[in-house]
C-alpha cells in the first residue's frame, strides 16, 4: 500500500465516523432528488398538454427539460455550498489537535499527504454522484433521452465538484477552526463564480475574455450542454493543480514559519 | 510616540499610494504625480537606509528566504498554468456529445468560415443567450469573427443608433457593409456572413415612370419602410427610368416593377425582355384591378 493509499484509507475511516458526511450526503441527494422529482413533473405536465394539442405521444427533449437544470443547480448552488463542508476538517483539524507538526516532519512527503487527503474527499464526492445515478436510470425505464449527454454533464460535475474540493482543501490548511475553514473555502468559490459575471460584463476585451475564462461557469456550462472541449478539461486540471500546489506550499510553510 | 524614521517610512508609502491615486484620477497633471512620487521616493530611502541594519538581519533570516522562495514557486506555477490554458484554449478540441448536435457545424457553414478574409464584426442585441452557442462555434472554426452582446435594454442608445426593432438581433459588419439577422438559427447566420462578406452589394432596382409605387414615399401606400428594410439588410435600391437609358444596367440583380399604373411602352419592354433573355431576374406587382397591364407584361415577358 503506497503512501497516499494509507492516507486516503485513514481519512476515509475518520470521514465515516464523524456524522458531517452522513449529513452532507444526505442533504445532497435529497435536494438533488426533490429537484430532478420537480423537474420530471414539470415535463410530464407540458407532455399532457402537448398530447392534448396534438394527439400523438408527446416528444420532449428531456435532456434539457430534466437534466440540464438539476445539474447546474447541483454544481451551481448545491455543491457550492456543500462540498467545502467536506474538506473543511481535512487540516484544520490536524492544526487543533496539533496533530500538524507530526504530519508536516513525518517521512510521508507533504505532497503525498495533501494528495491523499484530496482524493480522500473526491471519493466521497464520486460514491455520492454515482448515487445520484438513480435517478437517470430510473426516468430510462420510463423514456428514451441522450445517455450521451448525460454523462457529460456527470463528467463536468465530477470535474467541478473535484474544483470546488481542492479549493476547500487549500481553505482548510489556512486556518485551525472548521467553520472558518468551511466559510473561506465557500468565500473563494463564491469569488470565482463572481468573476464570470464581471467577465461577462467586460465585454470581448482582451482582458474580459480572461476574467471570465478564470470563471468555471463557461467551461462547465459547456461540458453540461454536451460540449467535450479540450479547453475545459484543461482548465479544470490546472486548477485542480494550482489549488493542491498552494495547499503544499501552505502546509510546508508551517515547517519554517 | 513613533520613532521619527518610522514615520517618515510610513509618510514616504502614504505619498506613493497618493501619487498612483492622482495619476489615475488626473493623468494630466504629471508634475504634480511625478512630485509626490519623488517625495515617497525619498521618504522611503531614508527609512531603509535608516533602519539598515534591522533589514540585513530580516533579510538574513532563514524564514525570510524561504518564504521569498515559496512566492517565487508559486508565481513560477501560476506562470506554467496560465500558459498551458492559453495553448490549450488556442488549440482546443472539440467533440459535440449533445443530443442536438448544437455545437456541430453544417459543412457550407465551414466553408464560408474558412472563406472569410475580413474581418466580421457581430452586435448582438438579446437579452438572452440565443444566439451565444452558435456564435462561440462560428468563433471557434475561424479568427475573423468579433462578437459582442448588447442587451438593448441597458444600451438603448446604441440599440437605436442600429435601428433595433425586435428581441434578438444581430447585426453583421464588415468592410463597410451591414446586413442583420432576427432568428439565431444556423442557415440565418451564414446567409447573413454571405451577404456581408461578399465584395459586391446585390441591387434592387426599382422601374419608375409609369406610377409606380414610390420607393421614397413616406405615405402608407409608399415603398419607403420596405426600402430601408432592404438597405438594412444590405442590398443597394435604386430607381431606373427606362425610358431614358438604353437597357437595363448589368449589375441590377432584381428588377421590380412595382404596381405600374401606365402602360409600358414598346422599347421598354423590348429592353426588359431582353434583360430577361440574358438571365436577369424581373419581380412584377400588378393590382388586382388592372387586366390591362398584367396583359401588357404578360406580353413583355413571353416575348
Amino acid at each position: 500500500m503506497t503512501a497516499v493509499q494509507a492516507i486516503i484509507a485513514k481519512e476515509l475511516r475518520t470521514a465515516f465516523v464523524s456524522p458531517i458526511v452522513y449529513v452532507v450526503g444526505a442533504v445532497f441527494l435529497l435536494s438533488h432528488g426533490l429537484l430532478s422529482f420537480v423537474m420530471v413533473q414539470i415535463a410530464g405536465t407540458l407532455a399532457l398538454g402537448q398530447m392534448q394539442f396534438q394527439d400523438a405521444a408527446a416528444q420532449l427533449n428531456l435532456n434539457e427539460l430534466v437534466f440540464r437544470p438539476v445539474f447546474y443547480w447541483c454544481g451551481v448552488y448545491f455543491l457550492l455550498v456543500l462540498l467545502p463542508i467536506l474538506t473543511m476538517r481535512l487540516f484544520a483539524e490536524e492544526h487543533k489537535l496539533r496533530t500538524f507538526e507530526l504530519l508536516a516532519t513525518s517521512p510521508i512527503g507533504i505532497k503525498d499527504i495533501v494528495l491523499g487527503k484530496f482524493l480522500a474527499a473526491f471519493v466521497i464526492y464520486l460514491g455520492l454522484l454515482t448515487l445520484t445515478g438513480v435517478g437517470p436510470l430510473i426516468l430510462s425505464l420510463f423514456s428514451s433521452f441522450s445517455w450521451q449527454a448525460v454523462l457529460t454533464g456527470y463528467l463536468g460535475l465530477a470535474l467541478l465538484g473535484a474544483l470546488y474540493l481542492s479549493v476547500g482543501v487549500l481553505a482548510s490548511a489556512l486556518t485551525e477552526n472548521q467553520i472558518i475553514a468551511a466559510l473561506v473555502g465557500f468565500g473563494l468559490l463564491l469569488l470565482l463564480w463572481l468573476a464570470g459575471a464581471l467577465g461577462a460584463n467586460l465585454g470581448d476585451s482582451p482582458f474580459g475574455i480572461a476574467v471570465s475564462y478564470i470563471s468555471f461557469g463557461e467551461h462547465f456550462g459547456r461540458l453540461v450542454r454536451g460540449l467535450l472541449d479540450t479547453s475545459d478539461l484543461v482548465y479544470f486540471a490546472s486548477g485542480i493543480g494550482l489549488m493542491l500546489f498552494l495547499t503544499h506550499r501552505v502546509v510546508e510553510s508551517e515547517r519554517w514559519k | 510616540m513613533m520613532q521619527p524614521l518610522t514615520l517618515v517610512g510610513i509618510l514616504g508609502a502614504l505619498l506613493g499610494l497618493t501619487g498612483l491615486v492622482l495619476y489615475s484620477l488626473a493623468p494630466e497633471q504629471l508634475c504634480l504625480v511625478t512630485l509626490c512620487e519623488g517625495l515617497a521616493l525619498i521618504g522611503l530611502v531614508i527609512f531603509f537606509v535608516g533602519h539598515f541594519e534591522t533589514l540585513k538581519a530580516v533579510s538574513a533570516r532563514r524564514s525570510t528566504r524561504l518564504g521569498a522562495n515559496t512566492v517565487l514557486m508559486v508565481v513560477l506555477f501560476v506562470g506554467i498554468v496560465i500558459i498551458a490554458n492559453v495553448l490549450a484554449a488556442r488549440h482546443a478540441k472539440r467533440w459535440d456529445l449533445s443530443e442536438t448536435l448544437r455545437f456541430t457545424l453544417a459543412p457550407q457553414t465551414h466553408d464560408v468560415l474558412r472563406g472569410l478574409t475580413h474581418e466580421v464584426t457581430i452586435t448582438v442585441f438579446t437579452q438572452s443567450n440565443a444566439y451565444k452557442d452558435l456564435l462561440d462555434a462560428y468563433r471557434h472554426a475561424t479568427d475573423q469573427l468579433r462578437v459582442e452582446y448588447l442587451d438593448p435594454e441597458t444600451q438603448p442608445a446604441i440599440a437605436r443608433q442600429y435601428g433595433i426593432t425586435r428581441r434578438d438581433t444581430a447585426v453583421f459588419e464588415s468592410g463597410g457593409r451591414s446586413t442583420r439577422v432576427t432568428t439565431p438559427s444556423e442557415v440565418e447566420l451564414t446567409a447573413a456572413l454571405i451577404r456581408v462578406s461578399k465584395d459586391t452589394k446585390k441591387q434592387i432596382v426599382f422601374l419608375e415612370g409609369h406610377g409606380e409605387r414610390d420607393i421614397f414615399n413616406e405615405e402608407p401606400d409608399g415603398y419607403s419602410l420596405a426600402t430601408e428594410a432592404m438597405k438594412k439588410q444590405g442590398y443597394a435600391v435604386s430607381t431606373l427610368l427606362l425610358l431614358q437609358e438604353p437597357r437595363v444596367p448589368e449589375e441590377t440583380t432584381v428588377l421590380v416593377i412595382a404596381g405600374p399604373v401606365r402602360r409600358v411602352t414598346g422599347p421598354e419592354q423590348d429592353r426588359i425582355a431582353r434583360y430577361v433573355a440574358e438571365g436577369g431576374r424581373l419581380l412584377v406587382f400588378t393590382d388586382p384591378q388592372s387586366d390591362d397591364e398584367r396583359e401588357q407584361i404578360r406580353q413583355a415577358h413571353v416575348s
